[in-house]
């Protein structure tokens, strides 16, 4: 760690190379460091490129060279030599025979049939068959086209059985196929996520008989059934009874998920913002975590996260949702601020109210006068979602449980200074956690 | 029968290399099978895409195997060889080439390519990567090529390059960062 930064191990979390511990802690400190989760987002994007470069198989010609300089032979071979003339001549009554035989096979055609414009309309198979060996033995075979190798010294035409037969003969590398890369998982290089049932049946593309689901597919559970998503190789997602899920985008830089109506558990090991779950009221983004996220017919959805933290984002408001908090979103309304587990049912019914109700001032007023310090997490949120005329108060209310570290001012404050409030925001943080303890 | 079946059965690398000493080509015909791979995408990736180089260096490497075979300790691992050849050879071909070498051609050639196909997508973007990461000094160039080629850990690749895990890290740090750079333009299509 370099000045309580963690910039020199960044890398390595976002390559996997870290234990659990030192992982996690990482993990925590780019939340509440904007230049260390720059720096982060930055590594993450250029390992994200690195990760597209696919491996390549060296072409034949290079084994041809390896054995030629092996064998003592100069391997860039002139194309021309007296050595290759019995070759060449065996190469030309072959061409000239082969010419021979096309042109009177398509003579005596024509001669039977006594049309030549009708023959080469709809040739007889073995005129086409002549006419598309033809030019492939021209083009491999004729020294003056192809000043390669003849085929009897190229390990592609050497046939299996004298490869078995002559032990100490070079193998001859076969046509390669393209292996799968080890960095990416298969299911993720294909967009293809495993489906397991918990239980009854659910449905993935509106077939029961399905163990995987693909991008822009749907999984659906009815009242009987639930089933157990496998997130590519970053965690997995429970999906409860009467939900729909849709797999939206899997691919290295973003898993994406579109929870439409029900319920679903998420547990996920990932470098932050992998993993995105779309409701139709906010986009819940994963900063490495485990919660439980719910969506209404009516599009409205809460979200409770049990480890970690979850941003709710949408149309330029967020809600850092951690561990032992919640937040609702309303379709068409926004998003909701967090709300501490243990927090009133008074104080949770006020922030309802102020977030998606009428009597705002009323309610105002009463989440300044009933929050603890716990309830920070709250009242930090209240900056952006208040006018300017009012952030004065907020900032009372939030010193009065919170001190704000050192340059960071009222006046910053009130003019929304982004460093300002994440300052203020790695004290919230800090005072969350403390006061999580003792709960 | 038993006989019968071991015919079938693939030879390990001990025993490939056992047969190579013997000077079997057939044992080398199967190296290279299993190696190929590994040396020319690791040699063309340094080269920026420059397949000619590459050719001409994994050549070079796989019949200085097959001579040097006799040198290869069997406590060593035959990957670390393999990987330490081919940087060095690609290291000491930049040497000789680098007053004549540009990479600009290439790269403005393989950047104007676009194609709707996800195949052809996929297989330019990968030409567009190697041609940055072969932009790049060798010092970020190589820990980035052995960390996505071949997937090695951060351990593996401070053995092959006889340097600490944390100059690795710190290697890729910068790396991944300046490639993220360079590919700015892309990072949609990503």
């Amino acid at each position: 760690m370099e000045n309580g930064h963690c910039i020199d191990r960044l890398s390595a979390y976002v390559n996997h190379e870290l234990s659990n511990d030192e992982r996690h802690f990482v993990a925590e400190h780019i939340l509440a460091c904007p230049d260390c989760r720059a720096v982060h987002d930055e590594i993450r994007t250029g390992s994200a490129f690195a990760s597209q470069l696919l491996p390549i198989d060296a072409p034949e010609h290079v084994w041809i060279e390896i054995e030629r300089t092996l064998d003592g032979r100069d391997p860039k071979t002139p194309w021309f030599s007296f050595a290759m003339l019995p070759r060449i001549a065996f190469v030309a009554v072959s061409v000239f025979v082969l010419v021979a035989g096309v042109y009177f096979v398509a003579y005596r055609n024509a001669g039977n049939g006594g049309d030549i414009a009708k023959v080469d309309d709809q040739p007889t198979p073995s005129a086409v068959d002549s006419a598309a060996q033809t030019p492939i033995v021209n083009a491999q075979e004729t020294p003056g086209i192809q000043p390669e190798p003849l085929p009897a010294a190229s390990p592609a035409s050497t046939s299996p059985q004298s490869i078995a037969e002559v032990d100490n003969s070079p193998v001859a590398p076969s046509i390669r196929e393209p292996k799968p890369r080890r960095a990416v998982p298969a299911t993720e290089a294909s967009g293809l996520w495993k489906v397991e049932t918990i239980e009854g049946r659910p449905q993935i593309a509106e077939s029961f008989e399905r163990e995987n689901i693909r991008i822009g597919e749907y999984l659906e559970t009815d009242k009987n059934s639930s089933a157990r998503v496998i997130v590519a190789d970053i965690g997995s997602v429970e999906v409860a009874p009467n939900s729909r899920l849709k797999l939206v985008e899997s691919k290295t830089t973003e898993h994406r998920l579109a929870l439409e109506r029900g319920r679903l558990h998420a547990r996920i090991f990932a470098p932050p913002r992998l993993f995105i779950v779309d409701t139709p009221s906010a986009a819940a983004v994963d900063l490495g975590c485990e919660y439980i996220l719910e969506v209404n017919d009516a599009g409205d959805s809460v979200l409770r996260v049990t480890g970690g933290y979850v941003a709710l984002e949408n149309d330029g408001v967020e809600s850092i949702v951690p561990a032992l908090a919640s937040a609702v979103t309303k379709k068409g309304k926004g998003i909701g601020m967090p709300v501490a587990d243990s927090a009133s049912d008074s104080f949770r019914n006020a922030v309802m109210v102020f977030d998606f109700g009428e009597r705002r001032d009323e309610a105002f007023a009463k989440i300044l006068e009933e929050a603890r310090v716990v309830d920070s997490l709250t009242i930090w949120h209240m900056f952006a979602r208040v006018d300017e005329s009012r952030r004065g108060d907020v900032f009372e209310a939030l010193a009065s449980r919170v001190k704000p570290p050192s340059k960071v001012t009222k006046d910053g404050i009130v003019r929304l200074d982004r460093k300002m409030l994440e300052r203020w925001w790695a004290e919230v943080e800090n005072a969350w956690f403390d006061q999580s303890e003792t709960r | 029968m038993e006989n019968a079946a071991r015919m079938f059965e693939e030879p390990t690398e001990t025993e490939l290399l056992a047969e190579m000493r013997q000077g079997s080509r057939r044992a080398f015909g199967r190296f290279y099978e299993t190696h190929q791979r590994r040396v020319f995408s690791v040699a063309v990736t340094f080269f920026g895409g420059n397949r000619e180089i590459a050719e001409d260096i994994t050549q070079q490497i796989f019949v200085r195997i097959f001579q040097k075979v006799g040198d290869f300790r069997e406590d060593s691992n035959i990957r670390t060889w393999i990987y330490r050849m081919t940087i060095n050879a690609c290291i000491d071909e930049q040497r000789k080439r680098r007053r004549f070498f540009s990479l600009d051609g290439f790269f403005g050639e393989i950047r104007s390519k676009r194609s709707e196909d996800e195949a052809i997508r996929q297989r330019e973007m990968s030409e567009q990567v190697r041609a940055a990461i072969g932009e790049l000094k060798e010092h970020y160039r190589i820990p980035l090529m052995l960390k996505y080629l071949e997937d090695l850990s951060y351990e593996e690749i401070a053995t092959i390059l006889e340097c600490s895990v944390g100059t690795v890290s710190s290697r890729l740090n910068r790396g991944h960062k300046k490639l993220a750079k360079r590919l700015a333009h892309l990072k949609d299509l990503i």
